[in-house]
């Protein structure tokens, strides 16, 4: 047992390093500072935008609101699927079996060095003790640093009568913030093994754990930095909780973090038993201790570096929470952390953007993001459909209009059920049935996790950096793993085990005080920096060779070509439909007769040809045909089904295009009141004055039934909006009998102005995404080596299917466009 | 145009400011990266990436996709030549595209028009098609989008078969003849042609064999889950698939507690294969809670099938009970159907059981995905609750030779094996798989020119081949002419929309579907069909379309009874307007219901 102690300028300097290490050399990645500045000024403004939103158009950004909310829900759940899909059918976890992980003799072995932190853990120094002495690995070469807080005398004094020879106590100055990384960065100004790796004071690791860390790390490249070992909880079976909780591990560490590990992802670290190469994690700052989830920061810090971590076959035993209210608060800091995490390196997206790939950006949103947004949008969901169900309140109907209602009905059964699935086969994947039955249940662990999520989000806001300690030691103490432990020696079980740490008491427990040289007081390198490996300890070599990756772009010019690309499709795409609609609409419609026919139907059908017209000021000669189909209003006038025809009393009204299909319209807009408009129907000829022309919203068009016989012209308005008509009202001056043919005397309705039914835009985009994965298919094609041929053909694919759009979408067009 | 050119030259000016953004972005810049640029930075160099080999289309794959497309063109050949080229079209076909119809082009156009009484996948998966109407009009007039679709699916399913062959390791010759026998087979390429449910159906179900049938072999709980989304998308095409859902389940169950490790005490080991089970059976089971769910929220009844007057039920009453082909038991009626697909590969099936059995092959227990839906449509037409069609029982064509297969190919080291004349390669395997195939040909093309044993069938087959048709059996063949014909009779009175109240029922979806106004119909799935059909005069709809089939289905005839000779409606008089005397659909009457009062 020895106690390491320094001097008190060295210690300044230790903590110094422990507390403001990453927040000096790279404060753009510590979670020192909570949002940069251009982070405060999007949320300030994504405040405003929502703010003014929701006092001018409330109905529409809420429903934008609902939209995101239902793509990140997708986007998040897709993910999880994809990396079990993943997990399921490629081996990503690296293997080391006994007899390899055994067979390295103790020379070929480097000297590896574990951290524990620990705070108020005096309940399980004792059973720490026994498994660390577990580990098969050469004691000379084992570097125990067990870090205990300074003002923790109890743990203290447990440790110090527990603790065997071959290990070292280090106190933890006091001090804020009182966090895990911030001990273990202490702990590292300490360390001397090539690999670190760190266990929580409740840890069971896998005795040859350390053994398989060094064959694996010889086995993989150098840019492998990292190696996650699996956890599980040893007391799995304690209650409901435990059993979802090792589920839920399981799945992370089994399933869903080796899927992740395998890509250019970032792999957010587990909480303990990660191997670390100590030159990266030196060249990296090492841990964040503003952080609260430092191991998944580090995770994505070493990912951006360019580093990779794997996941490898061991299983770490931890302590599963038993007691509710103590895993709430274990898991609200976790979601915190993420948030955290989130926030820091999304100071720069485009720089992460730049270190990961799309895909790896992407992934790290979806996961860090993800995991606590899901829990709370699932809670939102649930409470939507439950108040719809229960209420239906109309509100709910209000922000869920029917493009969005159905996807978010089939997203939302279906997401719930994919999840509960995913579980499910994780718990399977366990190999233990009575987790399955447990897994079963999981939407209450949903609403636990939904709960926390809450918290998080609170404590976000209020108490970024608070750490709520997780308490250890609730599980049964009946446990027939556990490996017999030392008993507690005589002389500290007394009255609440506090020893005093005077040089008596030390001495008494056989404590060697060992004053550790102090580090050099050198100048600060920028993370990541070369510099960086000038420390006080000897220069670790150079294992990396400093060659930039061959197609790597400065962000700002992936940027531009991302936008450049995207401005291109989308400008061609814009122009070819403008110009099919203005040269090519009109001969892609099937022509109907235009023969006016000489006896009209009372209801004619759709398509027949009932009416001239004709505008002698301005040398307007059209037909008007009944219905308002594409094919019949194409280079004609349409009549509204429903209205009044010319020649009979009411409101007659007709329609036609103004920008596409002959453009008709054009001329209604120069029409002024005073002209006159001379319909032929039925052999009579009816005269029409203008009285009026206005621009009115499509769907307040209205009609005056008992209108005594009047035409109502109807085509685009002048500007963008495709909600807005012109409506040219003219009154006839005389109404001459008209004999209209037929028995059955039309019902007359009200005027309805169709638009597309939003059925041929949607076929419109199908098509155009079609063509973009025809396009991009070829490329993968050529890749697979399939026929020249086939490329041909996706060529083809993708002009037939940009035409096919195009005429879809101007079939869509309303028949005022 | 002002608009249209503005489009065009902001579309003009976005592409060329794109073009020259991407232009002036470097293609890739030397130094470290940009990462850490104000420090030279040791960055490590991702190995994995880069010698990422590339991946190749492999042989198996390549020889799937191209069977598929090679099949799936034949069925849609096929399928045009019936349906465009003679316009015989399946009435339950037309039916599934006239569902999707209803969504996008009623009068009331809502995801629910789908209906509720049939499951939803096959209308749902034509709604695109059907949506392009305006490219191809026979898409929805002619039903053409069904075929499409049955086309596709039946393709998928022979390469699912072909797949389970290869997976067996069987010869090519053997897998060529076995694959063309299933993909040949007069009935499959009827089914695959005509837009039927049963391609679908059995494309998931040999999709679920082909998967289950891995997983006995491998346990690995990936081909469990392919399996129980095969079920999922069954069961949400036909009911019949719930049989399979509980049969896979029970095979789960027992393999996965008899594979596991047998030191374990016997109640992990079961615990273990109910843990499978579950797997298994949970997302079928969900989908066919959570559609029977949707349906209760959306008309109030979770089993439409079954309980509505539109379901099998009601309509098998109204068709006066199933008919027994010449008064033989209905289940040896029911065998006879089932044997005619392929008799000796059936009989060698049955047969190797006890093969199997002594092989412990638990491959064999695959076949249940399609031996229970067969099984339960036999017993259903056995207690007399469904029609003896011949269609129903067509998961015996592949079940049959999948069996044979299996006992030509057992796994290395199982006792027997095959005996050296039959083993895998030889000429005797060859010409046994020889006799299956032709003898399920031969006894499935006589099943189909049979009137008894194929009723549905049989009128196509000889209308396509003899043109002979009676009038009993014009009901299948001029369905479509029929109902095009009062389709555009209609449409010449140019009515408003909602003028005339319909129930689609019998012959009224084939109208809908050819009508140039389809809005002018208030239809059954429309929202407010019900109150309308209470009262059509209060709310404004003077006609009625109403069949003369006293059979109880008809809703308006329902709640107006007599109205089709003349009866009143709510107290006001009716006047025909038009009678439409038709070969396929019961005459029909266009029937305005007088309203000289004026009221509105």
């Amino acid at each position: 047992m020895t106690l390491l102690t320094v001097e008190p300028t060295d210690e300044t300097e230790r903590l110094h390093r422990a507390c403001d290490d990453i927040a000096r050399r790279a404060p753009e990645l510590s979670a020192h500072t909570f949002l940069s500045r251009g982070q405060r000024r999007f949320f300030i403004g994504l405040a405003v935008i929502t703010v003014v939103g929701l006092v001018l158009v409330p109905k529409a950004t809420v429903i934008t609101f609902v939209a995101m909310c239902i793509v990140a829900y997708v986007a998040v759940v897709t993910q999880r699927i994809v990396l079990t899909h993943r997990s399921l059918t490629t081996s990503a976890v690296v293997a080391v079996t006994d007899e390899e992980a055994r067979a390295l003799p103790a020379d070929a072995l480097p000297v590896y060095t574990v951290l524990v932190p620990m705070y108020k853990e005096a309940a399980v120094v004792e059973q720490l003790v026994a498994h660390l002495r577990a580990i098969e690995y050469p004691r000379h070469l084992l570097e125990v640093l067990l870090l205990v807080e300074e003002d923790d005398s109890e743990t203290l004094a447990a440790v110090l009568a527990h603790a065997h020879d071959d290990f070292s106590v280090i106190t933890v100055p006091a001090g804020e913030p009182r966090t895990k990384p911030r001990a273990l960065n202490y702990g590292l100004t300490f360390a001397t093994g090539e690999y670190v790796t760190i266990y929580d004071a409740e840890d069971r690791p896998e005795p040859l754990q350390l053994r398989r860390a060094v064959v694996a790390f010889d086995r993989a490249g150098p840019d492998v930095a990292c190696l996650q070992a699996q956890l599980a909880f040893w007391n799995f079976d304690q209650n409901l909780l435990t059993r979802l909780f090792e589920v839920e591990y399981r799945q992370c560490f089994e399933l869903v973090l080796p899927a992740i590990s395998v890509t250019d992802a970032p792999v957010p670290l587990g909480g303990t038993s990660n191997h670390i190469r100590r030159s990266v994690l030196d060249n990296v700052g090492a841990w964040d201790p503003y952080n609260v989830t430092e191991d998944a920061d580090l995770g994505i810090r070493l990912r951006r570096a360019g580093y990779r971590c794997l996941v490898f076959e061991s299983t770490t035993l931890e302590e599963a929470n038993s007691d509710y209210v103590n895993w709430n608060k274990q898991r609200s800091r976790w979601y915190k952390g993420y948030l955290q995490t989130w926030l820091v390196h999304m100071r720069s997206p485009m720089r992460v953007l730049d270190e990961l790939g799309w895909r790896g950006f992407l992934e790290f949103n979806a996961f860090i993001a993800g995991t606590p947004l899901l829990s709370l949008l699932n809670l939102a969901f649930w409470a939507t459909t439950l108040g719809w169900f229960v209420g239906h309140f109309s509100a709910i109907q209000a922000v869920f209009p029917a493009p969005l209602y159905y996807p978010a009905l089939a997203l939302f059964v279906f997401g719930n059920f994919a999840m509960a699935y995913l579980f499910i086969l994780a718990a399977r994947n366990t190999g233990r049935p009575s987790l399955v039955w447990s897994a079963c249940v999981v939407p209450l662990y949903w609403l636990f996790m939904a709960i926390a999520a809450v918290k998080a989000f609170y404590q976000l806001a209020v108490d970024r950096s608070f750490w709520e300690k997780t308490v250890h030691g609730l599980a049964a103490p009946d446990d027939p793993d556990a490996i017999e432990a030392s008993p507690t020696p005589e002389h500290v079980r007394g009255d609440g085990g506090i020893a005093p740490l005077d040089s008596a008491g030390l001495e008494a427990l056989g404590v060697v005080r060992i004053a550790v040289a102090p580090i050099a007081v050198a100048p600060m390198a920028p993370v990541g920096g070369a510099e960086s490996r000038e420390h006080d300890r000897p220069p670790v070599e150079p294992w990396i060779d400093a060659e930039p990756r061959g197609d790597a772009l400065v962000p700002r010019a992936r940027l531009r070509r991302s936008v450049g690309r995207a401005l291109a499709v989308g400008g061609a795409l814009t122009a070819l439909f403008a110009i099919y609609v203005a040269v090519f609409s009109g001969p892609f419609t099937r022509p109907v007769s235009g023969q006016i026919v000489s006896t009209v139907p009372v209801a004619p059908a759709s398509g027949t040809c009932v009416a001239g017209l004709t505008v002698a000021r301005i040398g307007l000669n059209s037909t008007i045909c009944e219905g308002t189909a594409t094919d019949v209003v194409a280079h004609r006038i349409g009549h509204v089904p429903g209205t009044a025809l010319p020649g009979q009393r009411g409101e007659a009204v007709v329609v036609a295009h103004r920008d596409a299909f002959g453009a008709i319209g054009q001329s209604f807009a120069r029409l002024r009141v005073g002209d006159r408009v001379v319909v032929h129907i039925g052999g009579a000829s009816i005269d029409y004055d203008v009285v009026s022309r206005s621009t009115e919203s499509r769907n307040d068009v209205s009609l005056d039934g008992d209108a005594h016989a009047r035409l109502m012209l109807v085509t685009g308005a002048s500007g963008v909006d495709p909600g807005k008509v012109l409506v040219v009202q003219a009154a006839a001056t005389s109404l001459p009998h008209v004999q209209f043919a037929g028995t059955a005397p039309p019902e007359r309705g009200t005027a309805h102005l169709p638009g597309g039914d939003g059925g041929e835009l949607l076929l419109a985009v199908g098509c155009l995404v079609f063509a973009g994965v025809a396009a991009a298919s070829r490329k993968r094609f050529a890749e697979l080596a399939v026929a020249p041929w086939a490329s041909g053909c996706l060529v083809a694919i993708t002009i037939a299917s940009v035409l096919a759009a195009c005429i879809i979408a101007a079939r869509g067009l309303p028949p005022t466009f | 145009m002002p608009l249209l050119f503005g489009l065009i030259a902001a579309g003009t000016l976005m592409f060329f400011g794109g073009v020259m953004l991407r232009r002036g972005a470097p293609a890739a810049v030397s130094g470290d990266g940009g990462v850490y640029a104000d420090a030279p930075v040791p960055r490590a160099e991702p190995a994995s990436p880069a010698s990422r080999p590339a991946r190749r289309m492999s042989a198996e794959r390549r020889g799937d996709l191209l069977a598929w497309l090679g099949y799936t063109a034949l069925y849609v050949v096929v399928g045009a030549y019936i349906v465009l080229g003679r316009h015989i079209v399946a009435g339950d076909a037309a039916a599934r595209v006239a569902q999707a119809w209803y969504v996008i082009a009623s009068r009331d156009p809502h995801l629910a028009a789908i209906g509720f009484v049939w499951n939803p996948l096959p209308s749902l998966l034509e709604i695109p098609l059907v949506a392009l109407r305006g490219i191809w009009p026979a898409l929805s007039q002619d039903t053409f989008a069904g075929t499409i679709v049955s086309a596709v699916f039946m393709a998928s399913a022979v390469v699912h078969l072909r797949a389970c062959l290869r997976e067996m390791h069987a010869s090519n010759a053997v897998s060529i003849m076995l694959t063309a026998g299933t993909a040949l087979s007069p009935m499959v390429i009827m089914y695959g042609a005509n837009g039927m449910s049963e391609a679908m159906y059995l494309c998931f179900l040999l999709g679920a064999v082909r998967y289950l049938m891995r997983w006995t072999v491998n346990g690995q709980v990936r081909a469990l889950v392919w399996t129980a989304c095969y079920l999922a998308l069954a069961v949400l095409t036909r009911y019949e698939a719930v049989a399979a859902i509980a049969a896979v389940t029970v095979v789960v169950f027992a393999v996965g507690s008899m594979a596991r490790d047998h030191d374990r005490p016997i109640r992990e080991r079961a615990l273990g294969g109910l843990s499978d089970a579950l797997v298994v059976a949970l997302p079928p089971l969900t989908a066919f809670v959570a559609w029977c769910v949707v349906s209760w929220v959306i008309v109030g009844d979770a089993f439409v099938q079954f309980n509505s007057r539109y379901g099998n039920a009601s309509i098998l009453q109204a068709s006066g009970g199933s008919s027994t082909g010449a008064g033989l038991h209905p289940l040896v009626f029911a065998l006879e159907q089932t044997f005619a697909y392929a008799p000796v590969g059936l009989a060698i099936g049955v047969g190797g059981v006890v093969v199997a059995w002594l092989r412990r092959d638990r491959r064999y227990l695959a076949l249940v995905a399609l031996a229970a839906p067969l099984v339960f449509s036999l017993g259903a037409y056995a207690h007399g609750g469904t029609f003896g069609l011949f269609r129903y029982y067509i998961p015996a064509l592949p079940l049959a030779f999948l069996a044979v297969a299996l006992l030509l190919h057992p796994r290395r080291g199982m006792r027997p094996p095959a005996p050296s004349w039959l083993a895998p390669g030889s000429t005797g395997a060859l010409l046994m798989v020889f006799v299956v195939v032709l003898s399920s040909f031969m006894a499935t093309t006589a099943a189909v020119a049979s009137a008894r044993l194929a009723p549905t069938d049989q009128p196509v087959v000889s209308q396509l081949f003899h043109s002979t048709s009676s009038a009993k059996t014009l009901t299948y063949t001029d369905l479509l002419d029929s109902g095009a014909s009062m389709a555009h009779a209609i449409d010449k009175y140019g009515l408003a929309s909602g003028s005339i109240a319909m129930d689609t029922f019998d012959c009224g979806f084939m109208v809908l579907l050819n009508s140039a106004n389809p809005h002018q119909f208030v239809i059954t799935s429309d929202r407010d069909f019900e109150r309308i059909v209470a009262d059509p005069v209060a709310f404004h709809v003077p006609y009625v379309l109403v069949p003369d089939a006293d059979t109880g289905i008809d809703a308006i005839s329902v709640a107006h009874p007599g109205i089709f000779n003349g009866g009143t409606v709510d107290g006001f008089d009716t006047k025909v307007i038009a009678t439409f005397h038709t070969p396929a659909c019961p005459d029909y009457r266009l029937i305005q219901i007088v309203n000289d009062q004026g009221l509105r």
